[in-house]
């Protein structure tokens, strides 16, 4: 099945989704909660379509969140399968936050499993003692931000890449992640002060 | 006679599906029918004296990704058959898949069946595998084993873990890597390990 | 530069990130099939009792999955084209597991959850030649000629 990723936060109407599969084209134009309910009667075709409508977002956050493509996607798999196995227990209109809510603890005990994570989070450390080059120094600006969000603490790189890549909001990050709004809000203000340490002033 | 025919036909159902069961489709997929055969007689005979079929199955796709013939596989897998027999009678009917296999890595390493059921008793129902496994690397690096099977006995007995072991192979790993003799390592890491008792 | 610009351009970049590839959605769908029916064959057996464990399969499909522990395989080869790690763990599969080249050129690695067990394994340089484990100082002899190295998963 080729397909071209759709903006999951468009609608029906503007959604562009190019599928070779007609069964899975008969579905593009539907709405999250008309997916799950027939995904719940056993459609994996619906299923398939909720899966490319939200997986570059959640591939996006695993890959932050673990460090590595492949753990990434292993994790995200892990989270439909489960996604699926749970529907009966998803509110269908609140599919989005819940799915994501079980991303989130999928990359959480997938983090917790890879000592090699903390391998590199300390090798970074080391490299942070003696700063992060500044980005005119060379063409790896972008491994810069990514470095700066590994040295981040686990639960400060949730809450920034919720609030500042997702543009989720802090309601919605609560549901995701259960910690309480002030906690998020906390979370997310130290993430920003160490990454503006940590990255320098002009970018 | 409707009563004989519906048992007749749940013998059927059943005796289809042990085949199908014997018939691994990873070995349908990459082994000729003739080695397929084969190796599914062997695979049956461990199923019936309940001795595990996976690692036969890994010896024999092992063959396939190097190109060996039919006749090697099979042969190679009817070995090992062999070997996990040897290692339950020396390990007992209760052990585990991967004390099996730990064990046909001892007895492949130069130790016999009469070890492994040394080590059995003396390890008091822990689990072997790991210790089995390490100590057998280190036999195939000359530690006799007579001296090994006496070792894991004191080793048990300190109550060392299996991150214990596998923590020894790793000191005994570093010394070889720095150019130290295997034996005088280990005997060293055992009388350490037996005097501080527990300490990994 | 406001913190406000300093935050956006950050965000942004971090959104630029590359998408999945091709074979994702494939593989995401393969996969809920396989559970789909282990579901069902879990129902199946918990109805049916006995027979159903003599069923094809239907013991190794009731097996809860044994916990992992990662293990990581590596090889400084840094002539090397492309190497894979192949082993008792991935069925002896050529493919199945490719090792990744690090930045500077000269290590590939990869890294594989394993259950409790004893475990051989080779890594294959190139699709042709083999290699025992210079990293493991014990290595056994396969009995298709080339030496093996082994790992012990607790």
């Amino acid at each position: 099945m080729r397909s071209v990723p759709i903006d999951p936060s468009a609608g029906p109407e503007v959604t562009r989704y190019l599928c070779a599969d007609r069964r899975v084209t008969s579905h593009v134009a539907s709405s999250d909660v008309d997916l799950v309910l027939q995904a719940r009667r056993g459609d994996l075709d619906a299923f398939a379509v909720l899966v490319a409508r939200y997986r570059d977002r959640f591939l996006r956050y695993a890959r932050h969140m673990l460090g590595s493509h492949e753990d990434a996607e292993e994790a995200v798999q892990d989270a439909f399968v489960r996604v699926h196995r749970a529907l009966a227990q998803c509110e269908p209109e609140r599919f989005g936050a819940w799915s994501y809510r079980i991303v989130v603890n999928r990359c959480r005990t997938a983090a917790r499993r890879r000592r090699w994570w903390r391998l590199r989070i300390s090798g970074l450390q080391q490299a942070a003692e003696v700063g992060i080059p500044h980005p005119a120094a060379g063409a790896a600006w972008r491994e810069e931000i990514d470095r700066a969000v590994a040295l981040l603490t686990a639960e400060q790189r949730e809450a920034f890449l919720l609030k500042h890549v997702d543009d989720l909001s802090y309601h919605e990050m609560s549901a995701i992640t259960g910690a309480s709004v002030a906690a998020l809000k906390m979370r997310v203000s130290r993430a920003c002060g160490r990454m503006r340490d940590l990255l320098g002033e002009s970018v | 006679m409707t009563t004989r025919l519906i048992g007749a036909l749940i013998v059927l159902v059943v005796a289809c599906s042990a085949r199908l069961e014997a018939q691994d489709p990873r070995l349908r997929s990459r082994l000729d029918a003739v080695t397929v055969r084969a190796v599914d007689q062997l695979t049956d005979s461990a199923r019936r004296i309940g001795l595990p079929t996976e690692p036969l199955i890994q010896k024999a796709l092992e063959g396939q990704t190097k190109g060996a013939t039919g006749d090697r596989i099979a042969a190679a897998v009817a070995a090992l058959l062999g070997d996990l027999a040897r290692a339950r009678r020396g390990l007992g009917a209760g052990a585990s898949a991967e004390e099996l296999q730990a064990g046909v890595l001892w007895l492949r390493s130069g130790g016999n069946e009469a070890h492994l059921a040394q080590v059995h008793r003396s390890a008091g129902g822990r689990g072997v595998a790991v210790p089995v496994a390490v100590a057998a690397e280190l036999l195939g690096k000359g530690w006799p084993p007579d001296e090994a099977t006496d070792a894991l006995g004191r080793l048990f007995s300190a109550r060392l873990s299996d991150a214990g072991f596998l923590s020894l192979r790793d000191q005994v790993a570093a010394a070889v890597r720095d150019g130290a003799g295997v034996l005088p390592t280990v005997r060293a890491e055992v009388t350490r390990l037996t005097v501080n008792r527990g300490l990994p | 530069m406001s913190d406000q610009q300093w935050l956006e351009r950050v965000s942004a970049e971090l959104r630029s990130s590359a998408g999945s590839d091709a074979d994702f959605d494939r593989r995401v769908l393969g996969a809920v099939r396989r559970s789909v029916r282990r579901r069902r064959w879990a129902g199946f057996g918990a109805g049916l009792g006995v027979v159903a464990l003599a069923l094809a399969g239907a013991a190794q499909l009731l097996r809860a999955p044994a916990p992992g522990t990662e293990v990581e395989f590596a090889i400084d080869l840094p002539a090397a084209s492309a190497v894979t790690v192949v082993g008792d763990f991935n069925d002896w599969d050529r493919a199945r597991t490719p090792l990744m080249r690090s930045a500077d050129g000269t290590r590939w690695s990869a890294r594989v959850v394993l259950a409790g067990g004893v475990y051989h394994y080779a890594f294959l340089v190139d699709g042709r030649r083999w290699l025992a484990d210079p990293q493991q100082p014990f290595s056994v002899d396969s009995d298709y000629g080339q030496s093996v190295s082994m790992v012990t998963v607790q």
